[in-house]
């Protein structure tokens, strides 16, 4: 059953394995000669011991004969530090490997994901999954196999070398022996159990930082400052109580390994010395008996590390499951159609939605002709930036609502899709590298004449000249700081540089001041000729380059028309429009 | 480098030993200090355990060379050697009790006196931080400060538990047990006494290449990281423009990058514990051949050879982990730079240079309101009651880099007036209340409140007369109840309930699976944003300040709700001074006075009748904002 628990848990990661067997084979390959020329090493030594000091003359080793052996001992030590180096070479990169495929694969899978079938994952959480969930699965399956491997050759190995010098001397030695494996097991339960808890008060301890510090506002203004600390110092406590009980745990353990090793020696010392004295054991095989624990202490420790792996490894896969179970929300179709021939015509035909259950979009329809430009507006939380969620498949429409050219982009492949319809989205995220590979993002194939183009176009090409390594500014944490402005503006030159031929712009000039945006607009007037455009945005400037202006209200249609003809109605348009025009008069003020 | 020079802020080479870092040694040092006795006995303790480890290998000589060696001269009685053999062996079983015993006491001391240590130098940072000026704040990343009170701690702490203690204790052990096979054996040491340094010098050499190859990996790492975490908040727009194969083909470089470079670690490791062994089975053999020599020789007698390779092989352990424990000591030495670093910023109160009074514990929270503080406390300050509860004169602010926020803007606010600043985004609303509250200093001008000039209020004097609502209500994960008495935790349940029901909030809370006990998720996540606000309204009531500022939030909320928000406000302004930055309707007619602020100038004020009458700003402002609402 334990078995089956393991094969469950690890199925992933059991099916890597063969990636990494040929290296994980050698490296077993060298493990077993390496250990058996260990005890060989052991009985050499044990053998001299035993010739030099033998009791009676005609025994007794010459010294020629000590120096065979030693060259003997010398040679096989060169062998097994050889083996040792080729056991921890093979079994380790494999594991590292293992490690590598994993991970590759864990992300592999997220890129087929969309942001909403992830938004119930913290990133972090991905991140610490991603990184200390694989690192402990590769611990078990790696270097933990390899102590336990060894343990399992080198523990029954001395015992019989033991059992064959002296059966008595032997039978005491088990006392240490089982009480070490017996340390091992119990206190691995106990130091699991502390290290977590140790790890889960400093969590708490770093939460409390975290807060106080992003509230500091608050702790400030409520003068708490005393109070905060009062929390963290309790947290703290808590902490410290956490440790100083693994410390008192890890320090018993490393006490009782400690004593188990001296009662071996004691138990070689007395019954040894007791079994010398008779005549029934020699000087060398009494150092053989004391070097026997020492050769199988690591490996008996070791195998206490793993069972305490075990647990974190094991949760740590079915963790890293839950994340290869995400389930993408749209996916490409099987037989999806990548159409040659690109006009441009969009269709939005009785288009529903609700997230959630919570209707967003009711019946919605309009048809943008090729080489139109569409205006869509309306209040905060209208739908506008679900609608272009849909019409752009980034979040999946109810079938046969959204055309392209009369297919329906769900039909569509997704190569197709995003060549022919580039998109500016609300958020604009820009990643922390150079300027020039931002705004080159959607290729490798956008040189650098069409980089500066396009960023003349969205006005940001001065911004960027200005910065101290212009086009190669780094951007983000490292680099620069963009203004929310300059990071539109810089968005809309990444879309812009795919050329693409339909263009959906979402509200990306909310940052931009009036002069930046109208110089903008007057680029994008003469790049839009000939292209469908649709324009989302609730400032009456930028609708009015579209040949037609939708206004949405809580999920529907509420106006259709040109500009001057929505202004004429006196409707929701007109009442935007006075806004603004009101904005403009204070802003002057 | 020049030790007399004050260097803070110096780069990020460590290199041990150096007078900058002996000063750092030194400064830790005075956190010891309070534990001297612990450490002391740790001494004590660890010396007595090296003698007894020392003299178990002498009796296992003494037997060897005494019954075991007489039991080969025949003519010797038989029973009588076994006697002293078993007398040997009783000995040797107390050494190995005693052992044990120190062994523990000592983990046991050293753990906790370094954890103790820790902890004070913990919370003294973490106190430290919490009352460092808002700006610096602005200026370092919430992670980054986090992570200086949590791991650098914690560098620190193995220095102070595992560290020190077992640098020490290694290097007494190399030293003694040299000195031992010396003196045991002088002609036997001398394969040790070359091989040996050779070994010290392999493990030092290794933990540098593998301290190399770590960093590196460690860098890898955190691109791979970065990465991840970009490639995973932009997932969208990854999405949008179809990188998804350009992306994977990236973190493949980059996972394989941090793969080669955990190779590079590996194979550091692979090589330096078979050349390891290679040394210390070559010190074996060449002793042993040796040993065998001077046997033969009549130069050594059997139980010293034993004795002699038992000292040994305790000497290996020590020389492999030297070089790791001095890494330990190097980064703890880094952390140490940073840790101090913080603690030499000077606070808010030392940096405006009135009395540190912020109270520590709950008792001196309640003292000082009900102004029963201790006799070194500053006496409670007398008002002017004819002085105005706000005034501003004259006031002009702007951030260190950029256009002036506020420009000689001067107001007053009488006793109990209740004033709303309206204004258009950037008129300079928000920077009047962070200047009233004192979150940014020096502003050129004065501002009072009760005729005191706010510079010469200590913080805590100032923050505990005024309570702010903010528009970004930011609530901690503790119980709704510890959120409501936030200004005054002693506050009993009936009062805290009394609060919500005052502000409408107990409706909801009662709605909770706890009720007031009720966890809040991070920020008060799983509750609505009109939810939060209520509660920090209950937080602020429960407060009970003269003087409120409240800066409304613009998010909407549901009709129900903005009832019971328009309510609650009015209910918190009662009876107090109040400075609102209004959003809402209500709260702009109802104020007594309203002063409208445009392009950090206070460009208008008076009542909603006589400011529409105007027809100016307030009139645009009005028709622009406000009208939809009404």
């Amino acid at each position: 059953m334990a078995l089956r628990g393991f094969t469950k848990s690890f199925a992933r990661g059991l099916s890597y394995f063969p990636a990494v067997r040929t290296r994980w084979l050698k490296g077993i390959a060298c493990l077993i000669p390496e250990n058996a020329l260990a005890i060989c090493n052991l009985l050499i030594v044990g053998h001299i011991v035993n010739g030099v000091t033998a009791e009676n003359a005609a025994d007794r080793m010459t010294f020629e004969q000590v120096l065979v052996w030693t060259g003997v001992f010398v040679a096989s030590m060169l062998a097994s530090s050889a083996l040792k180096f080729g056991m921890r070479w093979y079994i380790t990169g494999a594991s590292r490997e293992f490690e590598r495929i994993y991970r590759r694969d864990l992300f592999a899978h997220f890129m087929s994901l969309s942001p909403q079938d992830v938004a119930h994952i913290r990133t972090g959480d991905v991140m610490s999954r991603a990184v200390a969930d694989i690192e402990a699965v590769r611990m078990l399956l790696g270097p933990s196999v390899m102590y336990v491997a060894r343990a399992a050759l080198l523990v029954p190995a001395v015992l019989v070398i033991m059992f064959m010098k002296d059966p008595i001397v032997a039978s005491a030695m088990l006392v240490p022996f089982i009480g070490l494996a017996l340390v091992v097991k119990v206190a691995a339960k106990p130091t699991q159990h502390w290290s977590t808890e140790s790890a889960e008060r400093l969590a708490e301890l770093s939460t409390v930082a975290q807060e106080s510090f992003s509230g500091i506002r608050v702790v400030k203004a409520f003068a708490t400052e005393g109070i905060a600390g009062n929390d963290f110092k309790r947290m703290g406590q808590a902490f410290l109580h956490a440790n100083v009980k693994l410390a008192t745990l890890r320090g018993m353990t490393s006490a009782t390994i400690l004593t188990m090793k001296e009662v071996g020696v004691l138990i070689v010392l007395g019954i040894g010395g007791w079994r010398l004295v008779q005549g029934q054991l020699q000087l060398g095989d009494f150092l053989v008996f004391k070097e026997c624990l020492d050769i199988a202490l690591w490996p008996l420790i070791a195998i206490g590390w793993m069972l305490g792996l075990y647990t974190r490894a094991r949760t740590g896969a079915e963790r890293l499951d839950e994340l290869f179970d995400l389930r993408p929300s749209v996916m490409e179709a099987g037989d999806a159609l990548a159409p040659e021939h690109v006009t441009g015509d969009l269709e939005v035909r009785g288009l529903s939605f609700a997230w959630n259950d919570t209707p967003v979009l009711e019946d919605v329809s309009f048809h943008v002709p090729a080489g139109s430009t569409l205006g869509i507006t309306g209040r905060t939380g209208c739908g506008k930036s679900t609608l272009v969620q849909l019409l752009s498949r980034q979040v999946e429409p109810p079938a046969g609502t959204v055309l392209l050219d009369g297919h329906d982009i769900r039909a569509l492949s997704f190569d197709h899709l995003r060549r022919t319809m580039g998109v500016v989205p609300q958020d604009t995220f820009l990643f922390s590298e150079t300027i020039r590979e931002n705004i080159a993002f959607a290729g490798d194939h956008i040189g650098a004449d069409d980089v500066e183009t396009v960023a003349a176009i969205a006005q940001v090409d001065k911004d960027i000249t200005d910065f101290p390594d212009g086009y190669e500014q780094l951007l983000g944490e490292r680099g620069v700081t963009l203004s929310g402005g300059q990071r539109q503006r810089t968005a809309i030159a990444r879309t812009l540089a795919a050329d693409p031929p339909v263009l959906v712009l979402d509200d990306c000039l909310s940052a931009v001041d009036s002069v930046t945006e109208r110089a903008i607009l007057g680029g994008l007037r003469q790049r839009l000729q000939g292209r469908t455009a649709i324009i989302v945005s609730h400032r009456v400037a930028a609708l009015s380059l579209a040949d037609r202006i939708v206004v949405l209200d809580e999920g529907r249609v509420v106006e259709q028309g040109t500009h001057d003809e929505l202004v004429a109605h006196g409707g929701l348009y007109a009442d935007i429009e006075e806004r603004q025009r009101i904005e403009e008069e204070i802003e002057a003020l | 480098m020049n030790a007399s020079a004050p260097t803070p802020d110096r780069s990020h080479q460590h290199r041990p030993g150096s007078v900058h870092d002996r000063r750092l040694l030194g400064r830790l040092l005075t956190y010891a200090l309070p534990h001297a006795w612990a450490i002391g006995a740790t001494i004590v303790l660890l010396v007595s355990q090296l003698s007894l480890k020392l003299l178990g290998p002498e009796i296992i000589q003494r037997t060897i060379d005494g019954p075991v060696a007489r039991a080969m001269d025949a003519g010797s009685e038989r029973s009588e050697l076994l006697g002293e053999v078993r007398d040997y062996a009783l000995q040797y079983a107390v050494i190995v009790a005693a052992m044990a015993l120190l062994f523990l006491a000592r983990e046991w001391l050293t753990h906790r006196t370094g954890q103790r240590i820790i902890y004070e130098v913990r919370n003294r940072l973490f106190g430290h931080m919490l009352r460092l000026p808002i700006a610096w704040f602005d200026r370092h990343h919430v992670g980054w400060a986090v992570t200086r009170s949590t791991s650098d701690v914690d560098a620190l702490s193995e220095m102070f538990t595992t560290g020190i203690s077992t640098i020490v204790s290694d290097l007494l052990m190399i030293v003694v047990l040299i000195v031992a096979l010396v003196w045991i054996a002088p002609p036997l040491s001398i394969v040790a006494l070359v091989v040996l340094p050779i070994m010290i010098y392999v493990s030092f050499r290794f933990r540098l290449n593998a301290r190399r190859a770590f960093r590196a990996t460690r860098e890898s790492l955190s691109r791979l990281n970065a990465f991840l975490q970009e490639r995973l908040v932009g997932l969208g727009v990854v999405r949008l423009f179809r990188r998804e194969r350009a992306s994977a083909n990236r973190f493949d470089e980059l996972n394989s990058v941090y793969y080669r470079d955990n190779l590079v670690t590996v194979r550091h490791f692979s090589l330096f514990f078979p050349t390891v062994d290679v040394l210390a089975n070559a010190i074996k053999i060449g002793t042993l051949a040796l040993g065998a020599y001077l046997l033969f020789e009549g130069r050594l007698t059997a139980g010293v050879l034993l004795q002699f390779w038992f000292y040994l092989v305790f000497i290996f352990d020590p020389i492999r982990e030297l070089a790791e424990r001095y890494n330990i000591l190097q980064a703890a030495m880094a952390a140490a730079e940073r840790i101090f670093g913080i603690l030499d910023t000077p606070t808010e109160m030392q940096a405006a240079a009135v009395p540190a009074d912020v109270p520590d514990t709950v008792e001196e929270v309640l003292a000082v309101r009900t102004g029963a503080a201790g006799a070194d406390a500053p006496a409670p300050r007398v008002d002017d009651p004819d002085a105005p509860a706000i005034e501003f004169e004259r006031v002009s602010f702007s951030y260190p880099t950029g256009p002036p926020v506020l420009h000689e803007v001067s107001f007053r606010v009488r006793r109990g007036e209740r004033v709303a600043v309206v204004g258009h985004t950037g008129a300079g609303k928000t920077t009047l209340v962070n200047l009233l509250c004192r979150f940014h200093e020096t502003p050129r001008g004065r501002v009072r409140i009760h005729g005191h000039d706010i510079d010469a209020l200590s913080h805590h004097e100032l923050r505990s007369r005024i309570a702010i609502v903010q528009q970004d209500v930011f609530l901690f994960s503790d119980t709704i109840a510890n959120n409501i008495r936030m200004g005054n935790a002693e506050m009993p349940m009936q009062r805290v309930r009394e609060m919500a029901a005052a502000v409408h909030a107990e409706r909801f809370v009662e709605a909770q699976p706890d009720g007031f006990e009720t966890m809040l998720t991070e920020r008060g996540a799983n509750l609505s944003s009109g939810q939060r606000q209520l509660l920090a309204f209950a937080r602020a009531l429960a407060a009970d300040p003269d003087i409120l500022v409240l800066d409304e939030a613009t998010s909407s909320v549901d009709s129900e709700t903005e009832a019971l928000i328009e309510d609650a406000t009015a209910v918190l302004m009662q009876g107090r001074t109040s400075l609102v930055i209004a959003h809402r309707l209500s709260t702009i007619v109802n104020a007594d006075r309203i002063l409208v602020m445009h392009k950090g100038e206070l460009r208008e004020q008076g009542t909603h009748d006589e400011l529409m009458a105007q027809r100016g700003l307030y009139h645009k402002l009005y028709k622009l904002h406000l009208s939809s609402s009404a």
